[in-house]
C-alpha cells in the first residue's frame, strides 16, 4: 500500500503521470481488460472502513481500501467519468468528499447520498444522513440496532444509496454505545450516481 | 412543479421562462429543482442553512449566442441569473446564487481555449476552462509558457480573474494580467472591450488593455453589470531559471519582521511572485488533524502548537517566494534574498533540495511554478465536516498591519472556539489576509458561531480601517455596507450603473451588495 503522504512527496500534479506504483485503473476500471472499478471506496485509516468493505463484498460489491494524494485520485476519476460515469460510494475524509462532489456536478452526476458520523467523547455517535427518505430511515433502525458498527450497515446499503431515487430528504439522530472514540480525522460517507442510473 | 420559485415570479412565468430556455440550450440544460443534478449548485459548505440559497433552476448555455438569448428570456420574463464559471470558490458560496430562487446562469459548457498567441504571450479563454484544463492545454501543446492557477486547481481561470482571485508566480495578480473582455448585456447585445471595440481589431484585443475612452473591464468584476464570456490573459514565459525556498520562522512576532524584511524586495521587483507568509496550522494540516491533538472544541493551545512545528519540521510563520528569470540574475537576486532573511533571529531558510519530501513545501512549490493541484483541500479535514469560509482583508504590506490582523482575527477567533488558520498573500505594495474559518457543518451551534465570528470581524477589520476584497454570498451586503464613506458614495454610484446597464434588475442580484433599484437585502431575505 502506498501511503497518501507518499504519494503528496511526489509531487505529482493534475496532468503529470506520477511513478504511482499501486494499479489506479482498479480504481477507474476504464483501463485495458480490467473491469473490476470499485464502487466502493473507503480511505485507509478510519476504523469503520474495513466493516464497510467487508459487508459490501459480501453483498456483491467491489470494495476497495484507499490511500491516494487527492489530486491524482480526482484526475484519475475525472478521465474515467468523463468516458463512463459509474455510481460510487464513499467513505473518506472531507477533502476527498468536497472534490467527487465537485466533480460529479462537472459530469452530469448527482449527489444522492451524504452521510455524517461524529464520535462523541461518551462514546455516543451522531448521524446525519441526506439521501433517498426510505432509505435513511432504514438505515436509521438499523443503525440503532448496530449501535457502533455502522459501518456494515453502510456496507449492506450502498446499492440503495448510490442509486438515483426520490427527492432526497435529511435526518439526524445519535445512537448510544459504549465504545471510546476512535482518535482518527473525522470522516463521511457520500454517494454519486450518473442521472437516472442504478448502481450497477 | 417547481418547489422554489424565483422571489415574486408566478409558477406559471417561471415555467414559460423555463420552457423558452429548454428551447434555446435543449432539455438537458435547464435542471429544475425535482432533478438531482441541481442540488450541485448547493453552498453545502457556509455557515448559513443550505436552503437560503437554493436555486429555482440551472441553465448551462454551450454558446455566446445561446448566453444571449436566455438573457433576453431572462429579461423578457423578469427572471433573476445568477452567472457562474465553474463554480468552484468553496469558500465564498461555490455555484449557489446570493438567495434562493435565483436561477444559476452555469457557463462550464463554454470550455475552450479560444487562442494561444505564442508570439506575444497571451490566451483568450472561455468561462468554463478551469485551471487543470488550461495546464493540460498548454502541456499537450508544448507551449513555452507557464499558467498561474490559484490554490484549487479545479477552479476556474475567468472566474477566479472575475472575482480579483489572486494565484502565486510572478503573474499572480489575476485582474492585473487580464486584457480584453466580452459581455452579454442585459438587452442581450454582445460588447467587446477596449480594442476589441474595432471591428477588426482583434489583434490588438488581448496586447493592449485601455482602447480609447474609459477603461471599463473592472466594471464586470465581481459586480452584476454583464456576463462575461470571454477574457484574454498575458501568460508568464517559461523562465529559465526558477528558485523556490521557504524561511522557517519560530516565532509567531516574526511576523512583523519578515513583513517589514519583504516589502522592498517586492517594491523593486526582486521577489516578483506573490509571496506568502502561511501560519503553522495552514501547512500542518496537510499531516495531521485536529483529533490528533485534541478532542472537544476550542482552540489548540500555544504548547500544542509548538509540539506540532516541532513535529512536522514548521515554523510558528513559513513564508515562501521564488525567483524566476535567468541563471544569473536569479544566482545575484539569491544573495540579497537569502542574506536579507537570514538577519531574522532563528530563521531557517530552505530551497527545493533541502525539503524534497516536505508535501507542505513541495505543493507550494508546485504553485509557484503554475501547477494546479488539490493538496490545500487537506486543510478541509483539520475540523472535519468540510464547513469553511474565508475572511480575507486588505491592508498594506507593513509588519505593524500584519501584526495588528494577526492578533486581532485570532482573538475574535479563539472567544467564538476556532483554531487561527490564516496567512498573508504579499503583493506589490498591499497583503491579503486569509482567515480559513474552518468548522464543523454538521453541528449547529458551532456553525452559528462561525457565523457569528465572521460577522464580527468585518466590523472589528472595518473599525481599524481594513476592507474585504472579497467574501462569501452571505456577507456581501455587509461588507459592501462598510465602504461607506461619504454616506455610501461608492455603492450609491454602483446602483445607478447597475440600474443603467440593466434596468430589469436581472443579472444577479445582490452580486457584492449591489441591488436593482427597489430592492435590497431586507425585500430578499
Amino acid at each position: 500500500m502506498v501511503h497518501r503522504r507518499e504519494l503528496l512527496k511526489t509531487g505529482a500534479g493534475l496532468l503529470l503521470a506520477a511513478p504511482i506504483r499501486i494499479p489506479l485503473r482498479l480504481l477507474t476500471g476504464v483501463t485495458g481488460a480490467t473491469t473490476e472499478a470499485p464502487d466502493v471506496i473507503a480511505e485507509t485509516g478510519i476504523a469503520a472502513a474495513s466493516e464497510l468493505i467487508n459487508a459490501a463484498q459480501a453483498n456483491a460489491r467491489h470494495a476497495r481500501a484507499i490511500d491516494l494524494d487527492s489530486t491524482i485520485m480526482i484526475r484519475r476519476l475525472s478521465e474515467a467519468w468523463a468516458a463512463n460515469p459509474r455510481p460510487l460510494f464513499g467513505m473518506t475524509r472531507s477533502d476527498i468528499a468536497i472534490l467527487v462532489e465537485a466533480l460529479a456536478r462537472d459530469r452530469g452526476m448527482a449527489v444522492v447520498y451524504r452521510g455524517w458520523h461524529d464520535h462523541r467523547a461518551n462514546g455516543d455517535i451522531h448521524h446525519v444522513l441526506y439521501g433517498n427518505p426510505d432509505v435513511i430511515a432504514a438505515m436509521q433502525r438499523e443503525f440503532t440496532s448496530a449501535r457502533g458498527a455502522f459501518g456494515r450497515v453502510l456496507g449492506r446499503h450502498v446499492a440503495e444509496l448510490a442509486s438515483v431515487g426520490p427527492r432526497p430528504a435529511s435526518i439526524n439522530f445519535t445512537v448510544e454505545t459504549s465504545g471510546r472514540p476512535p482518535r482518527q480525522a473525522r470522516f463521511v460517507t457520500w454517494a454519486v450516481a450518473p442521472m437516472g442510473t442504478a448502481a450497477a | 412543479m417547481n418547489s422554489i420559485l424565483p422571489k415574486g415570479v408566478s409558477k406559471e412565468r417561471f415555467a414559460a421562462a423555463t420552457g423558452a430556455m429548454r428551447k434555446v440550450v435543449g432539455d438537458p440544460w435547464v435542471i429544475l429543482d425535482e432533478n438531482p443534478l441541481i442540488a450541485g449548485y448547493m453552498d453545502t459548505y457556509s455557515a448559513a442553512p443550505e436552503s437560503s440559497t437554493a436555486a429555482s433552476a440551472a441553465v448551462c448555455p454551450g454558446s455566446v449566442e445561446e448566453v444571449q438569448e436566455i438573457v433576453r428570456i431572462a429579461r423578457q420574463y423578469r427572471i433573476p441569473i445568477w452567472s457562474i464559471s465553474t463554480g468552484k470558490n468553496f469558500a465564498y458560496g461555490g455555484p449557489a446564487p446570493r438567495t434562493a430562487g435565483q436561477v444559476v446562469l452555469d457557463l462550464r459548457r463554454m470550455n475552450r481555449v479560444i487562442e494561444v498567441n505564442t508570439d506575444l504571450g497571451y490566451a483568450i479563454v472561455e468561462p468554463g476552462v478551469a485551471y487543470v484544463d488550461f495546464y493540460n492545454y498548454m502541456k499537450r501543446h508544448k507551449l513555452p509558457y507557464w499558467i498561474d492557477c490559484a490554490a484549487n486547481g479545479m477552479g476556474g481561470v475567468m472566474g477566479n480573474t472575475l472575482d480579483h482571485g489572486v494565484g502565486y508566480t510572478a503573474y499572480g495578480d489575476h485582474l492585473l494580467m487580464q486584457c480584453g473582455m466580452e459581455v452579454v448585456l442585459s438587452d442581450g447585445s454582445l460588447m467587446r472591450t477596449g480594442m476589441g471595440a474595432l471591428p477588426n481589431g482583434a489583434a490588438s484585443w488581448p496586447v493592449y488593455k485601455y482602447g480609447y475612452g474609459p477603461y471599463i473591464d473592472g466594471l464586470f468584476t465581481q459586480s452584476n453589470f454583464g456576463v462575461v464570456t470571454k477574457i484574454g490573459l498575458w501568460l508568464m514565459p517559461e523562465p529559465p531559471a526558477f528558485r523556490p525556498f521557504m524561511v522557517q520562522l519560530q516565532n509567531e512576532d516574526d511576523l512583523y519582521e519578515v513583513t517589514e524584511k519583504l516589502r522592498p524586495l517586492k517594491i523593486n521587483m526582486i521577489i516578483p511572485n506573490a509571496a506568502i507568509t502561511v501560519h503553522l496550522l495552514w501547512e500542518a494540516s496537510v499531516y495531521t488533524t485536529k483529533h490528533e491533538w485534541k478532542t472537544g472544541s476550542g482552540p489548540l493551545p500555544q504548547r500544542t502548537l509548538r509540539q506540532i512545528a516541532e513535529k512536522f519540521n514548521l515554523g510558528m510563520w513559513n513564508f515562501y517566494a521564488a525567483l524566476y528569470g535567468l541563471p544569473e540574475v536569479v544566482e545575484a537576486n539569491w544573495q540579497i534574498v537569502e542574506s536579507t532573511f537570514r538577519s531574522i533571529k532563528g530563521a531557517k531558510i530552505y530551497r527545493e533540495a533541502d525539503r524534497k519530501d516536505d508535501p507542505s513545501f513541495n505543493y507550494r512549490v508546485r504553485l509557484m511554478r503554475g501547477e494546479p493541484n488539490l493538496t490545500e483541500f487537506s486543510l478541509m479535514n483539520w475540523v472535519g465536516g468540510g464547513g469553511h469560509i474565508n475572511f480575507s482583508p486588505i491592508s498594506p504590506a507593513s509588519g505593524a498591519d500584519a501584526m495588528k490582523q494577526f492578533h486581532m482575527i485570532r482573538k475574535a477567533c479563539e472567544k467564538y472556539g476556532f483554531d487561527y488558520i490564516g496567512e498573508f498573500v504579499i503583493g506589490w505594495r498591499e497583503q491579503h489576509h486569509i482567515l480559513m474559518l474552518m468548522f464543523n457543518r454538521y453541528d449547529a451551534d458551532e456553525s452559528r458561531r462561525a457565523h457569528d465570528c465572521f460577522a464580527q470581524l468585518i466590523n472589528d477589520a472595518a473599525a481599524e480601517g481594513y476592507g474585504e476584497y472579497r467574501t462569501n454570498l452571505h456577507f456581501m451586503d455587509q461588507i459592501a455596507g462598510t465602504y461607506n464613506a461619504n454616506d455610501g458614495a461608492l455603492l450609491r454610484m454602483q446602483r445607478r450603473i447597475k440600474h443603467a446597464l440593466d434596468p430589469a434588475g436581472i443579472l444577479s442580484p445582490g452580486k457584492n451588495g449591489i441591488w436593482p433599484l427597489g430592492e435590497s437585502p431586507e425585500t430578499n431575505s
